[in-house]
């Protein structure tokens, strides 16, 4: 049961629909564990999904690009639509979705490589040529705020990076590649609080150019970052739903479903 | 709704009592220091004048108490509304407080003088600001919106009341100039009045805001 | 009585205890590399022990560089032949074996592991030298390789299950093909346990004996054809061991010496490579 599934309007602009998820239910073999969940997800802007622990948002998240197909035994129906196109049709292309998806885990995972081999190795994939790799590889690092710490020790192994560092250098990583859509699932939790707000502004130069989705269970965090915010919850039978979507300011002060006032007032028991 | 915030919600709930005390505060002023004017009761008028530094004491105490709640809770939506909408309740209600004052110091001086007419008007419009702070306050309890708008509706009555006064005892100024220094206290303490009526129009929008968020006009 | 101090005798004692279980287990052990260096220095220390083959019965002097070359030899092709299979095994045991296919793979390499390692000689034997009508070193090799087969199958699955699967994900979530996943961030990152149990299972192979007996046969001449009978330290030690003559029995000693030290520089190699790998 759903208080807005209508894509929210921002007054005056031209809604772009990046990707837009439309009633999907989603089994681990005969558990459900999404029920009809909606989301329309506008382009260049940040949308959060917050919710209490086990209420579906990674789950939900992780379809986007289809890392569900990684777990033996899941099964996902309805439609997610990215430009279009339905990502979870049999025929798509999941290997150049994950390149237009990219992701940022909730625990930075670096390539036991050097610094420039992490960020070198989505390019070197795609088949560019070692100059195409270096530019981007610079250019990369310089849009996470990495190229002035990390140029001196490129050769150097990634995993000596802090963590703020090597979750930044993940994100450059997953830039590389030159994706249109960013899923960030709980991406600042691992990290300090300072760590965190480098993270948060670096999303919000980073949303001129690419549309992001992040799972945060860190309802500040929502608050202070996000332009949409979606509140999830478990129902009855377990299975998570989107209760309310709509621009953050709203749902913040002004919401619409008592659930979510719960939630975000910290009342929920 | 299950609540985890037992302490939150105690301060919140000392909050608004607090709100309500100093608006019976405010109320019992108000009534008082009128009734020292129609009475001719100077030392009423003197206690009313010396009991506004419990009202200013308590609005100190009420502001920082606010304050503090938001910086240590991170109160958001409701909860947010709700401590914006008392920090300016209780901003109102002060200098509602200082306004019955002014009555009172009114009242002190016309009282050693003759009285310049029958006082007629003024309890009238006094009986209906009352009134209105009294409504206003029931309305704050019961956190009803839609009784704080109707409240507000009733400030035209208040203004009537004002421009007739108004007109009257500038009439008595043009009549005999003896009559100015008299007239003129008056005009200052129906003035007095009518301030007090519209900050509890001022109280409404407060509790519209409390409901919808939103900041409205009214009246 | 004082609790305190019965908790601190009994805790006194059973450190005691621990401490004489810990030397009874360790006495034998020391008790046979002792006995195995003092019986083999002397082997070991004769001129030409490491540069010549063994001499006619009854003549002194003599060595075991056909030995040394024999066991290097082998056991190398016998790497050359299980590493790189294994491995691939391995790969595709803890990648794509979570079925019954694999379940079935492990089970056979269980068993394999539980055999006894005469039971490679015999089908070695059985499939190379019958079938050639040579003893040849090729034949032992095979025993050999099928012998390592498991060891580094399994310890190149344990050491890529330990590879947290956050690495998976990251490299799938950049648009990275399963199969270059696995073979460019993965198998790397597991690199020092695959190495690690190649070691190890190449220093078991040296050791070896019984598959060599009638595979490898022996050979007393130096010579590095895999096709014909070779001879390697072990069965140096095997048949010196039984015959009467004083330096005999003493390149025996030396013998085992040496594939002892072999084994022991092969973990020590292992290990240290594991703790370069770890910086």
């Amino acid at each position: 049961m759903q208080t807005e599934i209508v894509p929210p309007t921002v007054d005056g602009a031209d809604v772009e629909i990046k990707l837009d998820a439309r009633r999907v239910n989603f089994f681990y073999g005969d558990f459900q564990a999404l029920h009809d969940a909606s989301l329309a997800v506008q382009a260049r802007k940040i949308t959060a999904l917050i919710g209490p622990s086990g209420c579906g948002k990674t789950t939900f998240l992780r379809i986007f690009n289809r890392m569900h197909d990684l777990t033996p035994g899941t099964r996902a129906t309805g439609e997610v639509l990215l430009d279009g196109h339905n990502v979870l049709s049999p025929d798509t292309d999941v290997i150049n979705l994950r390149r237009q998806v990219g992701m940022l885990f909730q625990r930075a995972n670096p390539f036991p490589k050097s610094i420039y081999d992490n960020v070198a190795y989505g390019p070197h994939i795609l088949g560019w040529s070692k100059p195409q790799i270096d530019e981007i590889v610079e250019e990369s690092l310089k849009d996470t705020g990495l190229w002035d710490e990390v140029k001196d020790r490129l050769r150097r192994s990634a995993l000596n990076l802090s963590g703020g560092q090597q979750q930044r250098l993940c994100l450059a990583r997953a830039l590389a590649v030159k994706p249109e859509v960013i899923l960030m699932d709980e991406p600042a939790s691992a990290l300090d609080p300072i760590a965190t707000l480098r993270i948060e502004e670096l999303m919000q130069e980073l949303k001129k150019r690419y549309t992001i989705v992040i799972v945060t269970h860190n309802m500040q965090q929502s608050a202070r970052v996000s332009d949409f915010t979606a509140f999830m919850l478990m129902n009855e039978r377990r299975a998570g739903e989107v209760i309310e979507f709509g621009p953050t300011d709203d749902i913040f002060n002004r919401p619409k479903d008592s659930r979510t006032e719960d939630y975000i007032t910290g009342r929920f028991g | 709704m299950a609540t985890t915030r037992t302490l939150f919600d105690q301060e919140l709930a000392e909050l608004k009592s607090g709100v309500v005390r100093m608006g019976s505060m405010v109320e019992q002023a108000i009534a008082e220091s009128m009734r020292a004017l129609v009475d001719r009761n100077n030392v009423l008028a003197k206690e009313v004048i010396a009991r506004d530094q419990e009202v200013n004491e308590l609005h100190r105490q009420l502001r920082e108490r606010a304050f503090m709640i938001m910086a240590t809770q991170q109160p958001v939506a409701r909860d947010l509304r709700l401590i914006v909408s008392f920090q300016h309740m209780v901003l109102e209600l002060e200098r509602m407080g200082d306004h019955a004052v002014g009555i009172a110091r009114a009242a002190l001086r016309l009282n050693d003088l003759p009285q310049l007419k029958p006082y007629i008007d003024l309890p009238k419009m006094a009986e209906i600001t009352e009134s209105q702070v009294h409504e206003i306050l029931g309305a704050v309890i019961e956190a009803d919106q839609d009784r704080a708008r109707a409240i507000a509706e009733r400030d035209d009555e208040v203004d009537a009341l004002y421009h007739k006064i108004w007109d009257e005892l500038v009439g008595f100024m043009v009549q005999d100039p003896a009559n100015v220094q008299r007239a003129a206290i008056l005009l200052f303490l129906a003035k007095d009045l009518e301030r007090i009526a519209d900050r509890v129009t001022n109280i409404a929008e407060d509790v519209v805001f409390l409901h919808t968020g939103r900041i409205v006009e009214l009246s | 009585m004082n609790l305190p101090l019965v908790r601190l005798l009994v805790d006194r004692l059973v450190g005691w205890l621990i401490v004489l279980c810990v030397m009874l287990a360790a006495i034998p052990v020391l008790v046979l590399l002792l006995f195995v260096v003092l019986k083999g220095l002397p082997g070991i220390l004769t001129p030409g022990f490491f540069t010549e083959p063994p001499h006619p019965q009854g003549v002194p002097g003599g060595g075991v560089l056909n030995a040394i070359i024999g066991t290097v030899e082998i056991v190398g092709i016998a790497s050359l032949l299980a590493v790189p299979i294994g491995a691939l095994i391995g790969i595709f045991l803890s990648e794509y074996g979570r079925n019954q296919i694999g379940d079935t793979v492990r089970f056979i390499s269980d068993v394999l592991t539980g055999l006894p390692s005469i039971a490679f000689g015999i089908f070695a034997y059985t499939v190379v030298v019958v079938t050639t009508h040579h003893f040849s070193a090729l034949a032992a090799s095979i025993a050999l390789a099928v012998l390592m087969l498991p060891l580094i199958l399994r310890a190149t699955e344990t050491a890529l299950v330990l590879v947290p699967q956050s690495l998976r994900e990251a490299g799938l979530a950049i648009g990275a093909p399963r199969w270059r996943v696995t073979l460019e961030i993965i198998v790397p990152a597991a690199l020092g346990g695959i190495v690690t149990g190649a070691l190890l299972a190449m220093a078991r192979a040296a050791g070896e004996t019984a598959p060599l007996l009638f595979t490898a046969l022996g050979n007393d001449t130096v010579q590095t054809n895999p096709l014909q009978p070779m001879g390697a330290l072990s069965l140096t030690v095997f048949r010196n061991a039984l015959l009467p003559y004083q330096n005999v029995q003493d390149q025996a000693w030396a013998a085992a010496l040496l594939l002892v030290i072999m084994v022991a520089a092969t973990n020590i190699l292992a290990r240290i490579y594991v703790r370069r790998i770890q910086r």
